[in-house]
């Protein structure tokens, strides 16, 4: 059962940065041997043993599989960080234009959707700053 | 899953920074993954050992946030065996340990039952 969770670890940790997958494979390989120890010390049973292993990998799947979705992404995507830059600007400026169209055009209507739409651009760009915190 | 809300621990983080000072407290500063789950299981926070996705998961969240600091042992103390990574609160982690400690002897006080009889 220990075979089976170092090869699960490994297979887990494939392709991500080799300082971050040592340090877990490294990590988990003396869990694995302490747990172990641990355990005959007690003079548990091999078989209760294998299962105790084998819970605790699979308790676990779930936050292994999150960890290398957070350890692979890089933080913040740029080209992605730009898109939504130019997105909010685009929006305040044909907003203001809305304003002052709607001002020349004396269209109230046309005014409140410009400046409905300068609001809502820097609320989206204020939203978006916080979660990329 | 509920989205973390920026600068709070989970539960199981909060179970760990409180285990890690009971055993800073009792002389053992430094720990490891299998020693901590081991801890945690004996005082009663976890029924069975902490799995290692959750556990190790956890433990890098907590040094991310500056609570928890760590490095791997020396080779001669690991003769035959793998070498362990070591965890140590920081003071920031002690502090955080302690408060989280705080609030939950806070919560066993205010749930703690009337007995006395109610006005007749």
């Amino acid at each position: 059962m220990a075979g089976l969770v170092a090869r699960w670890v490994r297979f887990y940790t494939r392709n991500l940065p080799d300082p971050v997958a040592r340090r877990r494979i490294g990590e988990i390989d003396a869990d694995l041997h302490d747990h172990i120890a641990y355990e005959r010390a007690l003079g548990t049973a091999e078989r209760r043993i294998a299962l105790g292993v084998l819970s605790r990998m699979a308790r676990g799947l779930a936050a292994d599989a999150s960890w290398r979705r957070r350890v692979r992404t890089p933080k913040g995507n740029p080209v992605k960080t730009l898109l939504t830059v130019l997105a909010g600007l685009a929006a305040i400026a044909i907003g203001v234009a809305a304003v002052v169209l709607g001002e020349a055009d004396d269209s109230p209507g046309l005014q409140l959707l410009g400046a409905l739409f300068v609001i809502g651009a820097i609320t989206f760009g204020v939203r978006a700053v916080r979660r990329s915190r | 899953m509920p989205r973390r809300k920026p600068g709070t621990l989970l539960p199981l983080e909060n179970e760990i920074l409180e285990s890690a000072l009971a055993m800073s407290r009792s002389g053992e500063a430094a720990f490891h993954g299998f020693g901590l789950a081991q801890a945690m299981r004996e005082q009663g926070t976890s029924r069975s050992l902490t799995a290692h996705g959750t556990l190790y998961k956890a433990l890098g969240r907590l040094e991310e946030f500056g609570l928890l600091a760590s490095r791997w042992e020396d080779a001669e103390s690991a003769e035959g065996r793998p070498r362990r990574r070591l965890y140590e609160l920081t003071a920031k982690g002690v502090h955080a340990a302690e408060q989280a400690l705080a609030a939950e002897e806070n919560r066993a006080v205010r749930g703690f039952p009337r007995i006395a009889p109610g006005p007749a």
